[in-house]
């Protein structure tokens, strides 16, 4: 990619909702405004997910299902440096038109 | 480990912010104060991660090639977005900002088991804990480094329980198994948290300044909204008759647990009962009860044992906020009891606000109330505020109107047909009775806001009492030029004589009531400002001469204004003669006479200080404080300015007030006779105002506070006498270009005998 076509990819993701998961593994869900060359990452209205600590006394068999916890934080930066995985949230509806038009 | 490149990367974005203009004279808060008010409300509901029509496409390849590209420093971001905005932002990973951070090994939760049994001496420790949060709450510190930080009341409030059986600490849904520790434990921080919801809608109500005074942000936790309060209150009585009946534990242990239930018990039901208006009485013994309780339970807190790992600062991940984790607040416990204590005291006195006497004694009561040192804490001021103004029925039982029509009528207006209640019968609208009530309702709209931000001003923090005095003398100078209007607009329907006397004015003179009114409660409300300056410690030493010769001048206006109040008065009375209205006139001219002998003895002694100063200032015996960033001029124009719109009194100019404070025509010989004369005259003034009864002073409901304010009025001014003569004395041995042998303290503020009369002690250097 040359550079403007990667400020042009960059600016298409701009307002879309991002999942950005930290090397401690939590995931920041926001809508994307704004970053840099080091992946420093602003998220507005953003909430905070976790897993939460595997409980107690169940034995190793059973499978679970264990809710993330959810925290709403509002405006985060997210430094580059911890950033291990970016998502985009895109609508299912609107890929299936995108992937027709591609292919 | 931060790398070179991101520093850089942060710096330049960091410079940019630096770069924009940020009006901080729009906010002066904190930024965090900011953020608060932000989240105050519901934050948006968490979107679900799982849904059928949204997919999320792994992009961090793509991603990080294209930021790979940029330029350093160079920015993607929506022209939207601002970069003041960002500085807002909380910074992940960053464990000063990110409450969400854990250390290598740390886990979010604590591994705390509740299912572990505790002593009852544990249970002490830890209801002894909660209440100095709880205090610390009062006192202003956030939920979220107080009450939030015990691990208990957080399994109880997280999830939110819907009803009581729901709040088991070990998530069982029967009390079959519950220990009575336990229910001691549980029944008490049901009844904790209910009573914080209690005071915390009680200050929300009422006018108070967010994190200033008081946090009542909750993160969005309901503080027990589902669940009512008669069932904590069985709760805690069941606990409380079963624990009297319990062989388990030895009787002072027993005793003490008890006295703590039946304290929470009592909290609960007081915070709830007292904002009833209905009965003074049932409000005094509430408060009276929970106080008679204290001493022991104060005693014995030594038999408790704390429990310091049933709090944890780390519950604040858990909860909304936008604020970084702040550490756990620590207070004494004697710091603890001493504030419950001073609740007790000081809420048991606020509701005798609620016997109404007169305007003037409201007033006074109000402000003698909130001068207590220390000052009475917010929960109780915003009581206060409630038992003044709530449903905007004044003590619940007075209307604005009423409150209003006894202020006029015992100040300017007394037995006077604009206040008859019978001219809103009249119906013909050439009447000029009609006319007369329909103008005067105009007034009374106006003013009555006015008035009512007085006091409601003065149930504020002493900070914010003197700020907003600024404001209010403006609003009262824009209502007094209203009211000269509708004065001369009544003259028509009243028919007022003039009176002509050519030894004042070649014009016929007119009362006019309504903004000679308004001119003597702003002249009031200048004088409360300065006087507030000397408490808050605004002005440097130097400048005490100057303050003290602006107190007096704006107590000589008034002074003089009353007098010319008081004629007026007179006049009416000899022309009205119906025996029922006299005592109406009688009360005026005696209120007009009260507030005149005080306005004299705070013009004689505010005068007898700033000859007092200026001549210290002339001996070089007060240091001139080295503020290389402002000059006289300039400070001088801080502190008028909030007179500055203000028409009469004239503003005195700069030149003007240093010569008429310096006063460089009088030997200083002179300026000290003068000034211990004056200080002579206001200590006689002072004394007969002691020795006036409640009524005449209108101080009825307050008289112990008032009788104790006047004396350290006078008590500081015969200790000005006394200064004064040790300077003259000094003066007179004084050898021409010799030392004058003496040096001058200032006390500190709380350290002199009345916080609005700074007097200079003289030592002898010998």
């Amino acid at each position: 990619m040359e550079k403007s076509q990667s400020e042009d990819y960059l600016r298409s993701l701009l307002n879309k909702t991002l999942r950005v998961t930290t090397s401690d593994s939590r995931m920041f869900l926001g809508q994307f405004k704004c970053t840099d060359s080091e992946r420093n990452t602003i998220l507005a209205q953003t909430f905070e997910y976790r897993i939460p600590p595997a409980p107690k006394n169940i034995s190793g068999d059973e499978a679970v299902t264990l809710d993330m916890t959810s925290r709403y934080l509002g405006l985060v930066v997210v430094p580059g440096e911890y950033i291990t995985k970016i998502e985009v949230e895109e609508f299912a509806s609107q890929m299936r038109g995108q992937n027709q038009q591609s292919g | 480990m931060l790398s070179q490149n991101h520093d850089l990367a942060t710096h330049d974005l960091a410079a940019q912010v630096a770069a924009i203009d940020i009006d901080e004279s729009q906010n002066p808060s904190s930024a965090n104060a900011n953020a608060f008010a932000a989240w105050n409300g519901e934050p948006p509901p968490t979107p679900k991660l799982k849904s059928n029509g949204i997919i999320a496409i792994d992009i961090t390849g793509q991603f990080s090639h294209a930021a790979q590209q940029l330029e350093l420093g160079e920015l993607i971001k929506d022209p939207f977005f601002t970069l003041f905005e960002s500085v807002g932002a909380l910074e992940i990973m960053d464990p000063k900002m990110d409450s969400g951070y854990l250390e290598p090994g740390e886990t979010m939760e604590d591994d705390y088991d509740f299912s572990q049994p505790l002593l009852p001496e544990e249970i002490i420790g830890i209801i002894d804990q909660l209440l100095c949060h709880e205090v610390a709450w009062h006192i202003g510190h956030p939920l979220g480094q107080t009450i939030f930080t015990s691990l208990y009341i957080d399994r109880i409030l997280d999830p939110c329980p819907t009803q009581i059986n729901q709040t088991f600490f070990d998530r069982s849904e029967t009390s079959e198994d519950e220990s009575l520790n336990f229910q001691i434990l549980r029944a008490y921080c049901l009844g904790l948290i209910k009573t914080c919801s209690y005071v915390n809608e009680g200050v929300k109500a009422e006018h108070y300044y967010e994190e200033e005074d008081f946090a009542t942000h909750t993160f969005n936790r309901s503080l027990l909204e589902n669940i009512g309060k008669d069932e904590i209150l069985q709760l805690l009585g069941d606990t409380e008759e079963q624990l009297s009946g319990s062989t388990e534990m030895s009787t002072e242990i027993k005793d003490a647990l008890i006295c703590r239930v039946s304290f929470r018990k009592k909290f609960l039901m007081a915070v709830e009962d007292v904002n009833s208006r209905d009965s003074m009485e049932s409000i005094k013994e509430h408060w009276s009860g929970l106080q008679t309780l204290l001493p022991t339970l104060k005693s014995s807190a030594t038999l408790g044992k704390p429990v310091p790992g049933t709090f944890s600062v780390k519950i604040q991940r858990k909860l909304a906020s936008t604020v970084p984790p702040r550490p756990i607040v620590e207070i004494s416990w004697e710091a603890t009891c001493e504030h419950l204590e001073r609740l007790c005291r000081d809420g048991s006195i606020a509701a005798e606000v609620l016997k109404y006497y007169d305007s003037h004694s409201l007033m006074t009561f109000v402000s003698l109330f909130q001068a207590r040192k220390p000052q009475p804490s917010v929960y109780v001021r915003t009581l206060l505020q409630h038992y003044i103004f709530a449903d905007m029925i004044i003590l619940g039982s007075i209307s604005i109107r009423q409150v209003l029509d006894d202020d006029l009528s015992s100040t300017v207006l007394p037995a006077n047909i604009l206040l008859d209640r019978g001219n809103d019968e009249v119906e013909v609208p050439t009447d000029p009775r009609f006319m007369m009530a329909a103008q005067m309702e105009s007034f009374r709209s106006q003013a009555a806001r006015s008035y009512l931000d007085i006091l409601r001003t003065i149930c504020q923090n002493r900070c914010r009492i003197r700020r907003t005095l600024c404001r209010l003398v403006a609003d009262w100078e824009v209502l007094q030029h209203d009211a000269e209007e509708m004065d001369v607009d009544l003259r028509q329907y009243t028919r007022e004589e003039s009176i002509n006397d050519p030894d004042i004015s070649s014009e016929p003179i007119y009362s006019f009531p309504l903004s000679s009114w308004a001119y003597f409660y702003k002249l009031r409300q200048m004088e409360w400002l300065v006087q507030m300056g000397f408490e808050l410690e605004i002005y440097q030493s130097d400048e005490l001469a100057t303050m003290y010769w602006y107190l007096q001048y704006i107590a000589k206006t008034r002074a003089r204004h009353l007098e010319r109040i008081r004629g007026f008065t007179f006049r009416a009375s000899r022309r009205n003669r119906v025996p029922e209205k006299q005592t109406e006139v009688i009360n005026a001219l005696s209120f007009i006479n009260y507030s005149t002998l005080e306005a004299t003895a705070t013009y004689g002694f505010a005068d007898a200080l700033s000859c007092l100063f200026t001549v210290l200032n002339r001996l070089s015996l007060i240091k001139k404080p080295d503020l290389p960033y402002s000059n006289d001029l300039q400070r001088y124009e801080v502190r008028m300015k909030p007179f500055q719109l203000i028409g009469l009194p004239e503003l005195v100019s700069h030149d003007e007030l240093s010569k008429v404070v310096a006063q460089p025509e009088e030997s200083t010989m002179d300026l000290l006779k003068y000034a211990s004369e004056s200080a002579l005259a206001a200590k006689k003034g002072f004394e007969i105002i002691s020795k006036l009864n409640a009524k005449d002073a209108y101080c009825q409901g307050s008289y112990d506070s008032w009788l104790k304010n006047v004396k350290d009025c006078l008590k500081a001014c015969i200790f000005t006498g006394i200064s004064i003569a040790a300077v003259k004395k000094a003066v007179v041995g004084m050898k021409d270009g010799g030392d004058v042998g003496i040096k001058v303290e200032i006390p500190e503020i709380g350290k002199g005998y009345h916080e609005w009369w700074i007097v200079p002690k003289v030592v002898p250097t010998s």
